[in-house]
């Protein structure tokens, strides 16, 4: 995977099983993000491929990339949410793949919420906001609405891009908690995390990515604090134009 | 668990108002509708064989060599005409610009209240100077010039030149007013004069914007040299005019073409230009469209102490196409100070103050205003509902092809090429030849001139929206993407909240610049403000004229004095 000529990941060669509860740990410009947006086929690799339950995702015809995504649940970074849109439309935005066009376009006239959305609300401590506009939030709250999208889909796979980076710590657990139990146990989760701690307690699986390469993949309880000094302290100063987008 | 911020009114407010705008614009709406007429005899079928025709002369155009050689010549003169146009324009800009600036009549300002009002009485004169230029349609001056110089290239050059230099003079003295005034002070406190001062301290910063800006007067001007084609001063214009009535649809065809090509490297230049600025913004009026550099640009390596190559090309291209453009058309300056014209000149303005009403009285120009206003709205309206479906095939999104199959991208690739190529097409023909191929199939009334300014705004808005969806940030679109959502509903969620302000602007800034331009609709048969100062100019009654651009004024004051810039997008 190349971005304008510089690799941004190479030979990442990675099997994750259903179910499977995986952290992808790795400095800022590692390449945790563009490994998640190859995932979701936002980005096609310059070579190899990648295969979403069954389906091959790069380059797949716009149909098939649907059919896959429809069982996608992602979680960005930032700025994934239009401002001008009320709580409960960002959230509802995520059944959008399962919903006709019709009811999308006449779900964006009614801004009262349904049940189910006040519990995912609930379930991310944004009770009673359904109704505000996006862009009246804060950026941790921005983040739970993301989060709030996901878990009302409850897909059997879901990848969040470092989903409680603006949270603090207590709700970060609270929040992540949430989105590792969205589906039960049958639910993959890939979550690219800066706190190893976190990837401790709600994960099985830990990816440390560094210089867009797989540095070590092993189960979280065998991760050590020399796998994470290796991990962290190898990251060169100023390599982040070159890799992120 | 974190508290829950409390439920604000806010959102609720804004829904609110909203709504309450649907609703006013829903009416409005309605009412231009039932001005124009629903019922009755809208539709001539008798013209359909002749539209027929016209369409149809697409698959045979006129290709001789004497008529390719017409072509040409007026093309150069088309060309001709928009360089010069807009070279005096960015002149009187740069003289214009700091009178207009509120900062350069504030800085060095004496401490005194006398002082400052005075600076404050001078700089309101200025603005208001500048208003009455820029509020008049270019064919209006051009036919009230060509009743003084008869069909002269200077007319064309004037016509053009002033109301855009009053435009450019506004835009420029805003983009002073945004400039950071810290060198500029810190050179003044140190003795230097103001002018240098100002060459020194604020242009470098603005000189970009500036740069940019003009060459998109000149995208402008293009356009407006063919408008001004019909009223008689030549070039491609007058050509298409003349063989639309002789019913010559091949030369229109070859002319058209001519035309589109004219357009279409404008609008590439203009765009390349702005694009080469690096992320500055291409300023018209108060709608500011961010530009952000392309991939490519982004990732190239800048010099600071190497001027931009395809700048530097632009700008030496520009100043050297000065004296050919003036040598191509053959332009005769001192016609300007010529005694016989003078007299015809004074005897003219005398003749048009002061204004009085025409025949036709206050019923006649109450009644113009509404049917002038009632074309404009639904214009805006058909040609804005048209220009969004359009522009989502026509905006290339570079992320999404990349991620396609060969295929799949060669096929939307194609199709967003032919959505432009149509309105490239829709832009390129001047609003008085869309109305007379519209009054083929239409009787005469408000319906003409709103389906000649919704095409031509089609092709204006259309491509405006393409770059607002392109330029805009695609990760919302991208996060409804990635639930499976389909293209409309990723549309609708995740591109139209991001720039529906945006969009609402440019609809509203067209609707502004649409009003004007029905006066150029007028003069061919259409209704409304331009058909009675057609009416009172075949009388040769200027002061009647000048009451119908008393209202036209007046109506388009009332918008500039709430949002300036009048003549951006055209």
């Amino acid at each position: 995977m190349h971005y304008g000529g510089l690799p941004a990941l190479s030979e990442v060669d990675l099997t994750v099983r259903a179910g499977e509860r995986v952290a992808l740990l790795g400095p800022s410009g590692a390449g945790k993000s563009t490994l998640l947006r190859l995932l979701c086929g936002l980005v096609r690799p310059s070579a190899g491929e990648v295969w979403v339950g069954g389906d091959r995702i790069d380059g797949a015809s716009p149909r098939r990339l649907r059919r896959a995504r429809s069982r996608l649940g992602v979680v960005f970074q930032s700025g994934d949410l239009p401002g001008s849109l009320r709580v409960v439309h960002n959230v509802e935005a995520g059944l959008l793949g399962t919903w006709s066009l019709p009811r999308a376009l006449a779900s964006l006239l009614r801004s009262r919420p349904g049940p189910r959305v006040e519990e995912v609300l609930d379930s991310v401590a944004l009770t009673g906001l359904a109704r505000q506009r996006t862009d009246a939030l804060s950026g941790g709250q921005l983040q739970r609405v993301a989060v709030a999208r996901v878990l009302l889909r409850a897909p059997p796979l879901i990848l969040a891009d470092e989903p409680v980076s603006s949270v603090d710590p207590e709700l970060a657990r609270v929040v992540l908690g949430a989105l590792v139990a969205a589906g039960g146990d049958e639910t993959t989760t890939i979550v690219s995390l800066h706190n190893p701690e976190l990837a401790r307690r709600y994960c099985d699986r830990a990816i440390g990515i560094g210089e867009g390469r797989v540095r070590f993949d092993r189960p979280v309880a065998d991760l050590t604090d020399a796998d994470l000094d290796r991990l962290y302290g190898a990251a060169p100063a100023g390599d982040e134009a070159g890799l992120r987008r | 668990m974190a508290p829950a911020v409390e439920r604000t009114p806010i959102g609720g407010v804004r829904f609110t108002a909203g709504r309450r705008w649907g609703l006013v614009a829903a009416i409005v709406l309605a009412w231009a509708a039932i001005r124009a007429g629903l019922t009755g005899d809208i539709v001539n079928g008798d013209g359909a064989p002749s539209l027929w025709r016209f369409v149809t002369a697409i698959a045979d155009p006129a290709i001789s060599t004497g008529f390719l050689e017409l072509t040409a010549r007026s093309a150069l003169t088309t060309l001709g005409f928009a360089v010069l146009g807009t070279a005096l324009s960015v002149c009187l800009g740069l003289l214009g610009a700091p009178l207009l600036s509120e900062r350069v009549w504030e800085l060095d300002a004496p401490p005194t209240a006398t002082a400052r009002l005075r600076r404050r009485w001078a700089w309101g004169v200025a603005k208001l100077a500048a208003l009455v230029p820029r509020s008049l349609h270019e064919v209006l001056w051009a036919l009230v010039l060509v009743q003084v110089y008869g069909p002269a290239p200077v007319v064309a050059v004037l016509a053009i030149g002033v109301p855009f230099g009053a435009v450019t003079a506004t835009v420029f003295a805003e983009t002073i007013d945004e400039a950071d005034p810290a060198p500029y002070e810190a050179l003044r406190a140190a003795g230097t004069g103001r002018l240098r001062a100002l060459s020194w301290g604020i242009a470098p910063d603005v000189s970009g914007a500036l740069l940019s800006y003009s060459f998109y007067r000149f995208e402008c001007a293009i356009r407006s040299a063919a408008i001004l084609g019909i009223v008689g001063v030549g070039g491609l214009g007058f050509q298409l005019s003349a063989s639309f009535q002789s019913l010559n649809y091949d030369e229109m065809w070859t002319l058209i073409a001519a035309l589109m090509v004219l357009s279409g490297l404008a609008d590439a230049l203009s765009s390349l230009i702005r694009r080469r600025q690096g992320g500055t913004s291409a300023r018209c009026g108060d709608v500011t469209v961010p530009v952000p550099p392309t991939p490519a640009v982004a990732a190239r390596p800048r010099r600071a102490d190497r001027r931009d190559p395809v700048l530097t090309v632009a700008v030496l291209g520009a100043l050297a196409a000065v004296p050919v453009a003036w040598w191509v058309t053959e332009l005769d300056v001192p016609i300007l100070w010529d005694a016989r014209r003078l007299t015809l000149a004074r005897g003219v303005v005398g003749e048009m103050l002061p204004p009085h009403l025409g025949p036709s009285g206050w019923s006649g120009i109450v009644g113009a205003s509404l049917d002038t206003l009632a074309m404009s709205v639904l214009a805006i309206a058909i040609a804005a509902a048209v220009a969004l479906a359009a522009a989502v095939p026509a905006a290339r999104s570079a992320d999404r092809a990349q991620r396609r199959q060969p295929l799949a991208r060669a096929t939307s690739t194609a199709g967003s090429w032919a959505v432009r190529t149509l309105l490239l097409l829709a832009r390129a023909v001047p609003p008085p030849v869309w109305a007379f191929l519209a009054a083929l199939v239409l009787f005469p009334g408000i319906w003409p001139g709103v389906v000649a300014l919704a095409v031509y705004n089609v092709g204006v808005l259309g491509r405006l929206y393409a770059e607002t969806l392109e330029e805009e940030d695609p990760r919302p679109r991208e996060a409804i993407e990635v639930t499976g959502a389909g293209r409309l509903a990723s549309l609708a969620y995740g591109s139209l909240p991001v720039g529906a302000s945006r969009l609402i602007s440019l609809g509203l800034y067209r609707w502004e610049v649409t009003m004007r331009e029905t006066i150029a609709v007028g003069v061919v048969g259409a209704a409304g403000l331009g058909r009675l100062i057609d009416s009172d100019l075949a009388a040769r009654d200027f002061a009647a004229v000048s009451a119908g651009d008393g209202v036209c004024r007046v109506d388009h004051g009332r918008h500039v004095g709430q949002r300036a810039g009048p003549t951006c997008f055209r």
